[in-house]
């Protein structure tokens, strides 16, 4: 039960799966966070040392839950990775009310509730990392963006806060914006026309996260970001 | 990136400094390390230090101002000691305060010429070398005031806000051609000589981890000089626990 214990809430099929990897390479019990019950049975099994849970993050009473279970099964996380997404793309004037409150609900809502249930643990343990992935949607909104972009935006600025206010209570909280196209299968095949250099790599992006998440205290970085040499930005 | 890589780190100073830092990583990765600073007493204390560690480094004095200088620089870390020139810091620069109306003009032009158009020159001797092998990293070191202009940054931030964007333009430019170019944001006092000797009493205000620490940076600039083409950062912002920011 000595083991560190990281948290990777949004765990999927591509930058999850290769954070949780690294984390339980660099030594980490991995709780992983997904609502898809089957998808986290697989990374279970993939990933020596890891445990999922099913939970739908933007839910208070399932998160304060979740997050007693994780302490009791694997011990007080140290480090937490908000990697949880929920997008829509179209037209401005086609945006469902309801997506633009879906991806706020999925994107910063969860955060704060992560951040509220886990914080003050990490405090009594006597500090912790917090790292948030976000993209090229934290800095600009574009046609077709209307009912995702405000979400990461705020979630960059809800991160930004927390940084503020935590980082001298002694825990680190950092912003790492995916400037790119992430490497997974389905986005090969949206992309399919795009040369290997036009992705970014989980992997790569993951290992980012992880040195960030073990800076020196006398040298955090909050916001770094994060694109394949080949992109055009 | 073997053992054989060679780097060049303008703009060092004191061995405790940021420059210092670097370079003291760098060798101790087995890069071989020409250390260029201003002033050649504090160039060759480094580059004996360097080697009685038993590192490979060359000293090379370099006002980084003078054109034909900083060529030679180049020349001379593309000619000598083993392996490619994979590895370029650009960390010259001096934090001088002063407002606009009281300022003579040639104070506002030097300020610059060292923290901005030095920048270019490296830049682009560094990448006239590198483009044709299609690899190397230039990194370039920024502070807050890259960010922001206060009162006293007049002609600090100035020269800081231009070499920020040549960076960028020059990450933008070269990336694809395999070039990866960062900037580091380097936001509070650190923890070298020109704070903890030069002014002592600040230094003891900020208390334990107050300042940014040089191992954290030079941590920083390792990382990203290590990371894989398919996700390269070009900004990096790094600052201590306690920095209200």
């Amino acid at each position: 039960m000595s083991a560190k214990v990281c948290v990777v809430a949004g765990a999927g099929p591509g930058t999850g799966r290769a954070l949780s990897r690294r984390f339980a390479a660099g030594g980490y019990r991995v709780a992983m966070l997904a609502r898809d019950a089957g998808r986290l049975a697989a990374l279970e099994r993939e990933i020596e040392g890891s445990r999922g849970y099913a939970v739908d993050v933007a839910d208070a009473a399932a998160v304060k839950q979740v997050v007693d279970r994780i302490r009791t099964d694997l011990g007080t996380p140290g480090v937490l990775v908000h990697n949880a997404v929920s997008g829509h793309f179209g037209e401005f004037l086609d945006v469902p009310p309801e997506a633009l409150e879906q991806t706020f609900r999925t994107n910063v809502l969860s955060l704060m509730l992560l951040g509220q249930a886990i914080v003050p643990h990490m405090l009594a343990a006597g500090g912790g990392a917090i790292v948030v992935t976000g993209n090229t949607s934290a800095w600009r909104g574009v046609a077709n963006f209307a009912g995702f972009a405000p979400s990461k935006a705020a979630q960059r600025i809800l991160a930004q806060s927390m940084a503020r206010s935590l980082g001298p209570k002694g825990i680190h909280v950092a912003y790492v914006v995916i400037d790119a196209v992430i490497d997974v299968p389905w986005t090969r095949q949206a992309f399919a026309s795009k040369p290997d250099e036009f992705f970014a790599s989980p992997a790569g992006i993951a290992d980012t996260v992880f040195h960030v998440a073990h800076q020196d205290r006398a040298a955090w970085t909050f916001e770094v970001d994060l694109r394949p040499f080949g992109e055009k930005w | 990136m073997s053992d054989k890589s060679k780097a060049v780190v303008v703009g060092v100073g004191p061995e405790a400094g940021l420059g210092g830092a670097l370079c003291e990583r760098f060798v101790r990765e087995g890069l071989h390390v020409f250390v260029a600073g201003r002033t050649p007493a504090k160039v060759e204390a480094l580059v004996t230090t360097l080697r009685n560690a038993g590192g490979r480094a060359t000293g090379v004095p370099t006002d980084t101002t003078i054109e034909r200088e900083v060529v030679a620089l180049f020349d001379r870390a593309e000619k000598e000691g083993e392996g490619v020139l994979d590895l370029v810091v650009y960390n010259a620069g001096n934090a001088a305060m002063g407002q606009a109306h009281d300022m003579e003009a040639s104070f506002f032009e030097q300020v610059w010429r060292v923290g901005c158009f030095g920048g270019f020159l490296v830049g682009r001797e560094a990448l006239r070398r590198m483009l044709p092998r299609g690899r190397g990293t230039l990194l370039f070191t920024g502070a807050t005031a890259s960010l922001r202009g206060k009162p006293n940054t007049t002609a600090f931030a100035a020269a800081k806000a231009g070499l920020r964007s040549l960076a960028q333009s020059m990450a933008r430019a070269y990336g694809p051609q395999g070039i990866h170019v960062g900037h580091v944001v380097v936001d509070g006092g650190i923890a070298g000589d020109k704070i903890i000797k030069g002014i002592p009493q600040f230094a003891q205000a900020m208390g334990e981890d107050g300042l940014v620490s040089l191992t954290g940076l030079a941590d920083a600039y390792w990382y990203l000089y290590r990371q894989p083409r398919a996700a390269w950062t070009h900004e990096l912002d790094l600052r201590t626990f306690k920095e209200s920011f």
